[in-house]
């Protein structure tokens, strides 16, 4: 163990580059992701949050393109490294969890076949090895060992995504990176994975970034939340914070969007609009045209990402002060600190 | 968002017994997919009916039986007190598609990429309202467009001019469009991105409110049911596991399943709850089933007589606060379908929390 984060992005920029002009779909993200640490990265979809990821993980192909910035993990630069550079790299100390199983997985290998390519790629592992290693990640995520010789279309929905995450933890990696990796899944099945993957996290000490446009669905399991519009990050600070303070308008629209199961009703009004096309954004603050809170100055400057307390945000109001932290969300607070 | 289901509202569409069976395997296969098993409910004018469930719970199935997708295998659906399975002359099907009009989930599939938005709208109205000329067919779907949020300038656009939310929005104008009293709208806003999804859910809720439409509001978000509807149905398997209006049956779910569900549904503002935690949530594939409660491999609570005996949707206890009154059968009582919750009569059973 080092001090070294697993992840370090700086002023990350992913271009598409189309015939009518690049569209920047990532816009200077920056953010460190230390050992063990958990980040949700929540937006809408246009947002940018898949294209980082991919970023990330350095899977983007043509059309997009890294433009700028770095991507340091452990250390090592990977922006630029060739592909055999890579593959040494990944599934070893970084793996991917993608949104649909079904369609990550191979239809016509079984289960175990796909762990023993994976085991095969990085090494020269024993008939013995492969198998002790893949019933020992199968049990990991609860799933009986004799899956090994079903077929993706064996295994239900939650089964299949399951099976992803054990192939994920066959060289018990680093930094897992999820990509809504619950989104296909029924609420029961959902919260029954969503568990199981921060006991796997707990135990086995890998740092998550977890992309979803469901806030509500990590706010008890990320530490830090990532909010991001328009490609740029909106907001950064650890989750309990922004739950219960969000200081972006965005993100209390976001908030404020979600009816609760629990306690009063309250008519909700979402957020007028919507999200900007990346090719023609809006002058000045990108949110400007949808914010409840906008004025002159918010259609002119562009704000940049500011500390304010613990957490970055990206709101000229906030930051000059004229938006008090507590307006917004009075209506809120009541519940949240139930 | 005051609920309208303290009115008494006389029915409007009821379906008894409604069961529906797919032959599955090849053409030797006896097997049988029991997609829906012997469902019976009511929706009440000017009222919103949430029909909850995980995937391949029969949701989607009742809806298509109700728009006449599918015919029942066993069981009728009666539509203002007549049956529906009787309706045979072209001009009564089209009567009846255009008074239970459908909104589909995905608004990216459900229109035609080369043709204006409006055309929909008018074409329903060509054929469900024949009388109107076509100066009349124009005024209509202004108004509809009107009615839903959008402005007459987006009659002319192409879909692709539309967000999501946009195209979901034409997509009941185009229900509108044929003046309806029952829309079926199976998951409309689960395809949208969360802060779309309000807009719709208060746009459906003002058609209750102001054209006083009902609507079947099909999906698995029990939060935004909570939202808009008056009642709720919780499907399982094929079969009603508990319904009841919203309230009641989310401050006292008596079927374990329902607090199951309940217990895995995310709340940023409540701490997280420990409950359900062992269960992987797989949902049951209903093939040729032998009798008994079909959540009894999942319960915490089931007894002997849930693996031999099905059991029936049945009302627990009438509505405290009422008036003393005779309640209408389906409007407002409180079922479940469990044997353990039956047995305990007005308390309730905690088997997920």
């Amino acid at each position: 163990m080092t001090d070294t984060p697993v992840l370090e992005v700086s002023g990350l920029c992913v271009d598409y580059v189309l015939d009518r002009g690049d569209v920047r779909a990532v816009d200077d993200v920056s953010f460190t992701l230390n050992r063990g640490e958990f980040l949700g990265v929540v937006g809408e979809s246009g947002c940018g949050k898949s294209t980082l990821l991919f970023a990330v993980a350095q899977l983007l192909s043509p059309p997009a393109r890294v433009a700028e910035g770095s991507v340091k993990f452990q250390g090592t630069e990977m922006v630029g490294l060739t592909d055999e550079q890579l593959s040494a790299i990944r599934w070893r100390d970084m793996s991917v969890v993608m949104q649909s199983a079904m369609n990550a997985l191979n239809p016509v290998k079984s289960i175990g076949a796909q762990f023993k390519d994976a085991m095969k790629a990085h090494g020269k592992p024993t008939r013995e090895e492969i198998a002790g290693r893949s019933a020992e990640v199968l049990r990991m995520v609860g799933i009986d060992p004799v899956h090994l010789g079903s077929y993706p279309h064996q295994l239900s929905g939650g089964m299949r995504q399951r099976a992803m995450i054990a192939m994920a933890m066959l060289f018990t990696p680093d930094l897992v990176i999820m990509d809504e990796p619950t989104s296909a899944l029924d609420v029961v099945a959902q919260r029954s994975l969503m568990v199981q993957i921060k006991e796997l996290q707990v135990n086995y000490g890998f740092a998550v970034i977890f992309v979803t446009h469901d806030m509500s669905l990590i706010s008890h399991f990320s530490d830090r939340l990532m909010v991001m519009y328009a490609g740029q990050v909106d907001e950064l600070g650890a989750t309990r914070a922004v739950f219960d303070r969000p200081l972006h308008p965005y993100t209390q629209g976001l908030l404020e969007a979600f009816p609760s199961i629990r306690g009063p009703k309250v008519p909700l009004k979402g957020i007028p609009g919507n999200p900007p096309d990346l090719a023609r954004l809006p002058a000045g603050c990108r949110f400007h045209p949808r914010c409840p809170h906008a004025v002159d100055t918010c259609s002119q400057v562009a704000p940049e990402l500011a500390a304010i307390d613990d957490a970055l945000v990206r709101c000229l109001r906030r930051q000059d002060g004229s938006l008090p932290v507590e307006a917004g969300h009075a209506g809120h607070e009541g519940s949240l600190s139930r | 968002m005051t609920s309208t289901s303290t009115s008494t509202s006389s029915e409007l569409l009821r379906a008894e017994h409604l069961t529906r069976h797919f032959k599955i395997g090849g053409a030797l296969s006896r097997r049988t997919l029991h997609a829906v098993d012997d469902v019976n409910f009511s929706i009440g004018e000017r009222e919103i009916v949430a029909l909850a469930g995980e995937s391949g719970s029969g949701k989607s199935t009742i809806a298509r039986m109700l728009a006449r997708i599918y015919a029942p295998t066993s069981g009728e659906v009666y539509f203002e007190g007549k049956p529906v399975s009787r309706i045979r002359s072209r001009r009564d099907r089209l009567r009846y598609s255009g008074l239970v009009p459908m909104v589909f989930q995905d608004p990216f599939g459900s229109m035609n990429p080369v043709l204006r938005v409006q055309h929909g709208v008018l074409r329903s109205l060509k054929l469900h309202r024949p009388s109107l000329s076509a100066a009349e067919r124009a005024t209509e779907a202004a108004r509809v467009f009107e009615e839903v949020g959008l402005g007459t300038d987006m009659l002319e656009r192409f879909p692709y001019e539309l967000s999501g939310g946009q195209r979901q929005r034409v997509g009941f104008a185009q229900a509108l469009a044929m003046r309806p009293k029952l829309i079926l709208a199976d998951e409309p806003v689960s395809m949208l991105d969360v802060s779309i999804r309000i807009g719709l859910l208060n746009l459906m809720a003002q058609l209750r409110d102001t054209m006083g439409v009902s609507i079947l509001y099909i999906t698995h978000d029990i939060a935004s049911a909570r939202y808009v509807a008056d009642r709720l149905i919780v499907m399982y398997a094929g079969q009603i596991a508990e319904s009841g209006p919203i309230e009641e049956v989310l401050t006292n779910p008596r079927h374990p399943y329902t607090q199951l569900l309940l217990s895995a549904v995310p709340d940023p503002r409540a701490p997280l709850s420990a409950a359900g935690e062992s269960d992987r949530g797989e949902p049951p594939k209903v093939i040729d089933p032998s009798p008994g409660c079909r959540f009894r491999y999942r319960c915490p609570l089931a007894i002997d007589t849930c693996a031999q005996v099905t059991p029936v949707l049945a009302e627990l206890s009438a509505l405290a606060g009422g008036s003393g009154g005779v309640v209408p059968p389906g409007q407002h009582r409180h079922d479940a379908a469990c044997h353990v919750a039956q047995a305990a009569g007005a308390e309730s059973v905690q088997a997920f929390s």
